[in-house]
C-alpha cells in the first residue's frame, strides 16, 4: 500500500511536466541566456555592463517563468486538473539546490566577466556540468528519464566544446543555444501530445 | 488474548478517517504538491463528483485539508491543499501502516 501512495505522490510530481511547458519555458530562459552570452562575447565592456545585462537576464527570465505558470494555469485547469507545484522554501532540498545553483551560475558570471574571453578555456564544459546538474536533478526528483538525456547531451557538448578549443563565450553560447533547442522541441512534442490527449472542458462547474 | 500478547502492532489505531483509500489517495496527492483542484483529484481518484466532495469535506471537517474556492476566469476552481496537522496525521498513519507491515 506504501508503494501505492509513493506512486500517486510520484504521478503528482511528474504531472507538471505532462503538459510540455515546463520545457517551452526552459527553452526560452536558455535562450536568453545565450544571447546574454553572445553580447558578452561581441561587446567589449566593463564589469559593471556585464553585471547589468545579466541582471537584465535574470529579470527577463523570471517574467517568462510567471508567464508560463499564467498560461498553465489558464490551460491545463479546464482540461486535465491542476496542481501547483511545492514551493521552494517547502521544499528544503529544492531550495538549497537553486541557492547552490545561483551561486555557481553568480560565480561563473563574474570570472567570465573579470577574465574574459581566452582566459577560460573550460567554461563550456563548467557551464554544461552545471546544466547536467539541474537536469540530473530534475530527472531524479520527477523519475522522467528524457531530463537524464538532456543532462548527458549538456554535459558531453560542454566538454566537446572545451576540448576543440571553443571553451569561451562563444562555447558557452553555442551550448546554450543548442540545449535551448533541445529543451524546446521536447517542449513541442510534449505539448503537441498533451494537447491531442486531453479535451477541453466546456462552462460546467467542476463539482456539484 | 490479550492485546498486550499481540505479537505485531495493531491495526485498530490507524487514523480510521485516513484508513480509507479514497482518502489516502487525496491525501497522497496533496502531500505532493502545494495544491491540487478538484478536476485533479476527480481524476486521480476516479470518483463521482459528488463522493469526492463528501471526502474532501470529511477530510476539511477534520482539519486535515484546506479549501479555497475561487474563479479561474468564468469556471469555479475548487483549490485544495493539506494543512500542517493533515501532513503529521498522513506520516503517522504511514509510519503505522509500514510497522504493521513489517516494514522500517
Amino acid at each position: 500500500m506504501d508503494k501505492n501512495i509513493q506512486a500517486t505522490q510520484k504521478r503528482a510530481v511528474q504531472y507538471w511536466f505532462t503538459d510540455g511547458l515546463v520545457e517551452l519555458s526552459g527553452g526560452v530562459i536558455l535562450l536568453i541566456l545565450a544571447i546574454y552570452f553572445v553580447i558578452t562575447a561581441l561587446i567589449p565592456e566593463t564589469t559593471w555592463g556585464t553585471l547589468s545585462l545579466f541582471v537584465t537576464m535574470f529579470l527577463i527570465a523570471y517574467a517568462v517563468r510567471w508567464v508560463m505558470q499564467r498560461i498553465r494555469a489558464r490551460t491545463t485547469f479546464p482540461r486535465t486538473g491542476y496542481i501547483a507545484p511545492k514551493r521552494s522554501w517547502e521544499n528544503r532540498r529544492l531550495l538549497i539546490i537553486c541557492i547552490v545553483f545561483s551561486l555557481a551560475l553568480l560565480g561563473l558570471m563574474f570570472y567570465l566577466a573579470l577574465y574574459h574571453h581566452g582566459a577560460v578555456e573550460w567554461a563550456s564544459a563548467l557551464c554544461g556540468g552545471i546544466l547536467a546538474l539541474i537536469f540530473g536533478m530534475a530527472g531524479f526528483e520527477t523519475g522522467l528519464v528524457r531530463f537524464f538525456y538532456l543532462s548527458a547531451f549538456c554535459l558531453l557538448l560542454g566538454l566537446v566544446l572545451s576540448l576543440g578549443g571553443l571553451g569561451n563565450f562563444w562555447g558557452v553560447s553555442i551550448l546554450t543555444i543548442s540545449t535551448s533547442l533541445v529543451v524546446f522541441s521536447y517542449g513541442i512534442i510534449t505539448r503537441k501530445y498533451y494537447l491531442r490527449q486531453s479535451q477541453k472542458r466546456g462552462g460546467m462547474p467542476d463539482e456539484q | 488474548m490479550s492485546s498486550e500478547s499481540a505479537p505485531f502492532p495493531s491495526l485498530t489505531e490507524v487514523d480510521r478517517l485516513i484508513h480509507e483509500p479514497s482518502r489516502s489517495v487525496i491525501l497522497a496527492v496533496l502531500s505532493a504538491v502545494h495544491s491540487a483542484d478538484f478536476l485533479y483529484l476527480l481524476r486521480e481518484t476516479s470518483l463521482t463528483k459528488g463522493n469526492l466532495t463528501v471526502h474532501l469535506s470529511k477530510l476539511e471537517a477534520a482539519g486535515y485539508i484546506k479549501i479555497e474556492k475561487t474563479y479561474r476566469g468564468k469556471l469555479p476552481l475548487t483549490l485544495c491543499s493539506i494543512t500542517p496537522e493533515g501532513s503529521k496525521a498522513f506520516e503517522n498513519y504511514r509510519r503505522q501502516l509500514r510497522t504493521f507491515l513489517g516494514g522500517k
